[in-house]
């Protein structure tokens, strides 16, 4: 008798062992899709803001366009409206690009993306500032933007893990045009 | 105690040793990520203060001359918040020939070389630094005066 309840014992802890063997398991997977998940939109988010090169073709990125306030235009016209979410300018381009696309993914061409589109998530922050580095909203006295922008994805089980995965990058743009 | 029971307790040691190893592994993969993107974020601070100089040696007049630049980023500190994290960054400008050299029989006034060096705290809680002394973020300014 005494043997037999030593073997129940005994398959009652390993059962318990190898639950929690399975749980750590399922939890180790959740963590490293998790992680892939986190330096993919990592990249993403550093490709739409600093420009990415497929081959040997330059996309842009969301600096390159802010580089182009006021350039070929009237100082009074460079900027048009300046709100903390949303910022309209005028400069000459050389791309007919539109700067409100989604972000796309493709891999060897440009022609059949693999995933997206991503938009750009909330909160999106605006700040701008005139050549003394003071916050101002006067469009007149714009010189200088700092956008503040993060962008947001799930995790793999959103419904006992609802922390997001982010990325928040805050960048600076001079608008070298209006200082000339 | 039978032997089957000693069993499953050396398996339970063996096991938690393997999962602690484990989770100590993907602890330090996500401390090495969340740090790369401080080192992005930091890389983006001095793009700022290099851009913020180029725009002041613009105009007429200009917000800074030339001089005036090496003689305010003078081994200057600043900091920078961004996402709640701390960023120290320390200025520093020096004359230097037009490959950057600070010493040497070329080194002129019309050039200038800026260094930056920036440190946080790391997710580790150990100081991250982005650009050191030795390899810092480094431009070049040419006086062409405007």
């Amino acid at each position: 008798m005494s043997s037999i309840l030593d073997v129940l014992g005994a398959m009652i802890t390993g059962s318990i062992i190898l639950l929690m063997m399975f749980s750590a398991l399922f939890n180790i997977q959740v963590i490293s899709y998790n992680t892939q998940l986190q330096i993919s939109l990592s990249q993403m988010s550093e490709d739409l803001i600093t420009g990415r090169k497929i081959g040997n073709d330059h996309y842009l990125g969301l600096e390159s366009f802010l580089s182009r306030v006021g350039a070929g235009v009237p100082d009074s016209l460079a900027i048009i409206e300046a709100t903390s979410t949303s910022f309209k300018f005028l400069g000459r381009s050389n791309t007919s690009s539109a700067i409100s696309s989604p972000l796309y993914v493709y891999k060897d061409d440009m022609v059949n993306h693999i995933s997206g589109p991503f938009w750009l998530a909330d909160p999106l922050s605006l700040t701008y500032y005139d050549e003394n580095e003071n916050p101002t909203l006067n469009i007149a006295d714009i010189r200088s933007i700092k956008v503040d922008i993060t962008f947001l994805y799930n995790t793999y089980r959103s419904d006992i893990d609802k922390k997001l995965i982010k990325h928040n990058i805050v960048f600076w743009k001079y608008f070298k045009n209006l200082y000339l | 105690m039978s032997i089957q029971m000693l069993l499953v307790l050396v398996a339970l040691v063996l096991f938690s040793t393997l999962m602690l190893n484990t989770y100590n592994i993907l602890l330090d993969q996500s401390a090495s990520i969340y740090d790369n993107m401080y080192y992005l974020q930091g890389q983006k601070i001095a793009d700022k203060y290099f851009q913020k100089i180029e725009a002041d040696l613009l105009g007429n007049p200009p917000a800074f001359y030339f001089s005036q630049i090496k003689a305010y980023y003078s081994n200057i500190t600043e900091t920078e918040t961004v996402n709640n994290l701390i960023y120290n960054i320390n200025l520093n400008s020096t004359y230097c020939d037009s490959l950057g050299n600070t010493s040497g029989a070329g080194v002129d006034t019309l050039y200038q070389k800026m260094d930056i060096r920036i440190n946080c705290l790391s997710t580790s809680s150990d100081t991250l630094y982005i650009g050191t002394k030795n390899y810092p973020f480094s431009k070049i300014f040419i006086n062409r005066g405007f």
